[in-house]
């Protein structure tokens, strides 16, 4: 059985992330066909729409259905869909950019979330340089910028967390003097 | 975490309808890994409940670690963490071996 | 917070009228420390309507609030197999009794591929829970991870790091609780489907960085010998030995302070009260009384020391793995020998001890052999009446014959009470299910020095308690039975005493007194084993802690010899009957006094304490009985053997 979650959206009660393994279906888009029982769930207007993430599949539910009577029917219809990689018949986004802006928005969040805060308790800031093609550029600043402790942990910290939620990402890049080895595997 | 069925040769102890070797978690000695097949306790669906809630569901990887100086109980390693059980429970998981 | 201020301004008094939070999790998840320091160790104590399972609840404050904090059964899932975890289900329902509002959930961060099962099984009661992480620094001192944002997130509740022993995430944990109404919840239950939940914990797992403590390289050296089928039944036996051997050895010069201390004050009392009755009230009964008992604090302690260090390292776990074959034979399992070890101290923590045992059947088993195992209230009895048998020089090739004798004793109760919970095993009720056994091995941790001083103190407190309570009651009322009624000097005169003589006046007091007509109103029942009235009183006032018997004999010959209470045990004869004029004390009546005291049970709170743990007025009735009938009639066999070898 395929290793499976779901987790909320901030702001979107009716969408409903599912965190899959990354490798397991690599892209990006609205599914346009999916093995049987998931696909009944969309005709049937249990789910409104369904999306697939880097490492996450993305259900709205339908109207007038809720999570806690929906919840474990779609959960079976997921593994059971899952179970066939093949079956799935998605329209991919249009062009590398748009997974770019993703990356960026992800980042973002993490620099003004935990990761940022964590920088901060250390009296550091990590900023945002650029993102391109899957490749992240960050700048540390403050108490951080010089202790290579404190960078490698600032470093992997960003980049697991990325990782986590967008696997396609290739490498968090530190734009300080001395440079990061880019990220392994 | 991908599955793969293993497949083992008979073990001299011929079965009336096993089609592989099918043994038990009281049939390994020390340092032998298998993975659970299924749990079946007959009669008390409560204990293979537990069982399972122990670690033993079919898919996961348990290692015999030792058995005791009368040679009951045994020590198992299952994820992560180690457990004592009988050979009366034990009997209770089925297992195909596998090698490491 | 803002909006979860429903209980504004009023101080809330009653507990329950608090937020009632509940702690749960699998045994040895640390749940114990986590409530300790959460209610900084007021923890009161009680049990469950209807069944009596031991329960713990305390109050912990958070901010300016109050919350009640219990803490449930430990279990490793939520269908139940034993009566503890029947306990936590109806807890969990509210059924009997209130539905906790909130829960904390304990989970071994080193363990999280099986516990998070056990979350799964508890989310999905739609309780608003907390999951609280222990055993943080073990998990990093190993080499594991766990980001536990990150965890929070994917579990859908809010999740607090904490090492429950040091106090390390309390603060956090309480700063959780004062927003307990606004604690996210999974937007779907976790999956009950064991396939499904297994890949949900998976996905977790992947999800918080989980990273796998490495195998305690300690442990597995330790046990490569500790568990070793040879050499770690060595370890196992040398482990015994240096156990008894030092409760016994190193208590003996704290006994003899405690013992110095009391002489002192009985003898300032002598000297300075001039009252005859209140002197002899003071000294003899008061302070000669609860001085006996008292001794025996020094190696209650030390106890308790040894065994909460052996349980908190560990050791235990060890222990019940090499014992449990053996205790099978018995029909138990191993965590009952942790019990019956624990009773050699006093079988109320070994009977409390019981709780770990998931099935019923056993723990009534071990419950009804408990009483038989040597507890240390029965070594001043043993300690007096062997030196009345042994001569102290005496020797059986390199052994000194005394400690011989205490061993055999030691070792009769260890038999006695193997066979007596193999003959409840077998004969007890046939219809119910076998438990399963299953036994976790926690790898080897040193325990806080915090949790053994508290199981210490916890230990010596009651211990205290018993005797400033029942043994002073039963001491006092004993003196006045021994000294009334009054005698007027004429009286005596006039049946010849001379009362010039204050040995013959007390030896006649004694023999006048209410004790000795009650004394002799049991005769007939403990005639056949050489018990005169004097031993009948003494027998009678250990029924309530047996300790006292020795405190009462002690009184009894003080009464008759003050000077010299030893010679006059020694010198005692019997004073009417058939057998007027002979010494009380041979070997054949000593070997059924220390036969009787070997298998009666004569203790007063462990019977309230088997009351207490089974919730019904039978088994502490059938213990009594069978205890007593059996203490009979095996010190009739020891009264009639030794008799036909010493002739």
């Amino acid at each position: 059985m395929v290793p499976l979650h779901p987790q909320r959206c901030a702001d979107e009660p009716d969408l409903l992330r599912w965190v899959i393994p990354a490798d397991l279906l690599e892209s990006v888009g609205v599914v346009a066909a999916a093995p049987p029982p998931l696909a009944g769930l969309l005709a049937d207007g249990t789910l409104a729409e369904l999306r697939l993430e880097p490492a996450a599949v993305l259900t709205r539910l339908g109207p007038r259905h809720s999570w806690g009577d929906q919840g474990p029917r779609v959960r079976g219809a997921l593994h059971a869909a899952l179970g066939e990689p093949g079956g799935w018949h998605v329209v991919p986004d249009s062009g590398e950019r748009v997974g770019d802006t993703e990356l960026r928005t992800l980042t973002q969040q993490l620099l003004d979330g935990p990761v940022g805060q964590f920088a901060a308790a250390h009296g550091g800031r990590i900023d945002l340089v650029d993102v391109r093609d899957g490749v992240v550029t960050v700048r540390l600043a403050g108490a951080c910028n010089g202790c290579p402790a404190a960078r490698s942990t600032l470093h992997g910290q960003l980049e697991r967390r990325l990782r986590q939620r967008y696997p396609a990402l290739r490498a968090v890049v530190d734009h300080s003097p001395r440079l990061i080895r880019p990220a392994p595997r | 975490m991908t599955s793969r069925t293993f497949e083992q040769g008979t073990d001299g102890r011929p079965r009336a309808e096993a089609r592989y070797d099918q043994r038990t978690l009281a049939d390994l000695m020390p340092t032998a890994t298998a993975q659970v097949v299924s749990v079946s306790v007959p009669g008390s669906p409560a204990v293979a409940r537990r069982l399972a809630d122990l670690g033993f569901t079919p898919g996961t990887v348990v290692r015999v670690l030792r058995r005791a100086p009368l040679r009951d109980p045994l020590i198992y390693q299952v994820k992560d963490y180690e457990i004592c059980l009988r050979r009366a429970q034990a009997s209770c998981v089925n297992v195909v071996e596998v090698d490491r | 917070m803002s909006n979860s201020c429903h209980e504004s301004g009023q101080p809330a008094a009653q507990l329950t009228q608090l937020p009632q939070v509940a702690l749960v999790g699998a045994p040895n998840a640390g749940k114990t420390s986590v409530f300790n320091a959460l209610t900084g160790l007021k923890a009161k104590t009680g049990n469950y309507p209807g069944v009596t399972v031991s329960r713990f609840a305390g109050t912990c404050r958070a901010g300016d609030r109050k919350f009640a904090v219990e803490d449930l059964p430990g279990s490793y899932g939520l269908d139940p197999v034993s009566l503890d975890e029947q306990v936590l289900v109806d807890v969990l329902d509210g059924d009997g009794m209130r539905a906790p509002d909130a829960l904390l959930i304990v989970v071994d961060a080193t363990t999280l591929r099986r516990s998070l099962g056990f979350v799964a099984q508890v989310l999905a009661r739609g309780l608003p829970s907390c999951v609280v992480l222990s055993f943080t620094d073990e998990l990093l001192r190993r080499q594991g991870a766990v980001d536990v944002d990150a965890l929070s997130q994917a579990l859908g509740v809010p999740v607090v790091a904490v090492v429950g022993h040091r106090g390390h995430g309390i603060a956090e944990l309480r700063e959780q609780l004062l927003d307990w109404r606004d604690w996210p919840t999974p937007v779907i239950p976790p999956p009950v489907d064991p396939g499904e939940r297994d890949a949900w914990v998976e996905s977790v797992l992947s999800y918080a960085g989980y990273r796998v403590a490495q195998p305690h390289g300690l442990t597995r050296r330790l046990d490569a010998v500790l568990l070793h089928p040879l050499l770690g039944t060595v370890v196992f036996f040398a482990v015994m030995v240096l156990f008894f051997q030092t409760v016994f050895a190193l208590a003996a010069p704290l006994q003899g302070g405690v013992e110095a201390f009391f002489g002192v004050l009985s003898e300032w009392v002598a000297a300075h009260v001039t009252n005859p009755w209140l002197s002899g009230l003071l000294g003899d009964a008061l302070i000669g009384g609860v001085g006996g008992v008292l001794v025996f604090l020094p190696q209650i302690m030390l106890l308790f020391l040894l065994i909460s260090l052996l349980e908190g390292v560990g050791y235990m776990s060890r222990a019940a793995f090499l014992m449990d074959r053996v205790m099978g034979r018995a029909g138990l399992e191993g965590r009952a020998f942790v019990a019956l070890l624990s009773s050699f101290a006093c079988a109320i923590p070994g009977i409390m001890a019981t709780r770990t045992l998931p099935s019923a059947k056993d723990r009534i088993a071990t419950m009804m052999a408990a009483p038989l195992v040597t507890c240390a209230a029965r070594l001043p009895v043993y300690v007096v009446l062997i030196g009345l048998l042994v001569d102290p020089a005496a020797t059986f090739g390199p052994f000194g014959l005394q400690g011989l004798v205490m061993f055999g004793l030691y070792l009769l109760g260890a038999v006695s009470a193997m066979l007596a919970a193999w003959a409840f095993k077998k004969f007890g009720d046939r219809r119910s299910q076998p438990t399963p056994f299953y036994l976790e091995m926690p790898p080897y941790r040193l325990p806080s020095p915090r949790a053994i001083l508290l199981a210490v103190w916890g230990a010596a407190s009651s211990f205290l308690r018993k005797c400033s309570t029942i043994i002073v009651a039963t001491t006092m009322v004993l003196w006045l039975l021994l000294n009334l009624p009054l005698h007027s000097t004429e009286q005596m005169q006039a049946t010849g005493v001379d009362t010039a003589d204050s040995a013959a006046v007390s030896a006649y007091v004694v023999d006048h007194s209410y004790a000795a007509e009650v004394g002799r109103l049991v005769a007939p029942v403990f005639d056949p084993l050489g018990f005169d009235w004097r031993i009948n009183v003494g027998v009678l006032s250990a029924q309530s802690a047996r300790e006292t018997f020795v405190a009462t004999l002690g009184q009894v010959a003080a009464a008759e010899d003050p000077e010299d209470p030893g010679d006059a045990l020694r010198a005692m004869t019997y004073s009417d009957g058939p057998r007027a004029g002979e010494p009380v004390f041979t070997a054949p009546t000593i070997a059924a006094l220390l036969v009787y005291f070997a298998f009666a049970l004569q203790c007063m709170a462990t019977v309230g304490v088997i009351r207490r743990e089974t919730g019904t007025w039978r088994w502490p009735l059938v213990a009594f009985g069978y205890l007593t009938v059996t203490a009979w009639l095996m010190a009739y066999l020891a009264r009639t053997v030794t008799a036909f070898f010493v002739g």
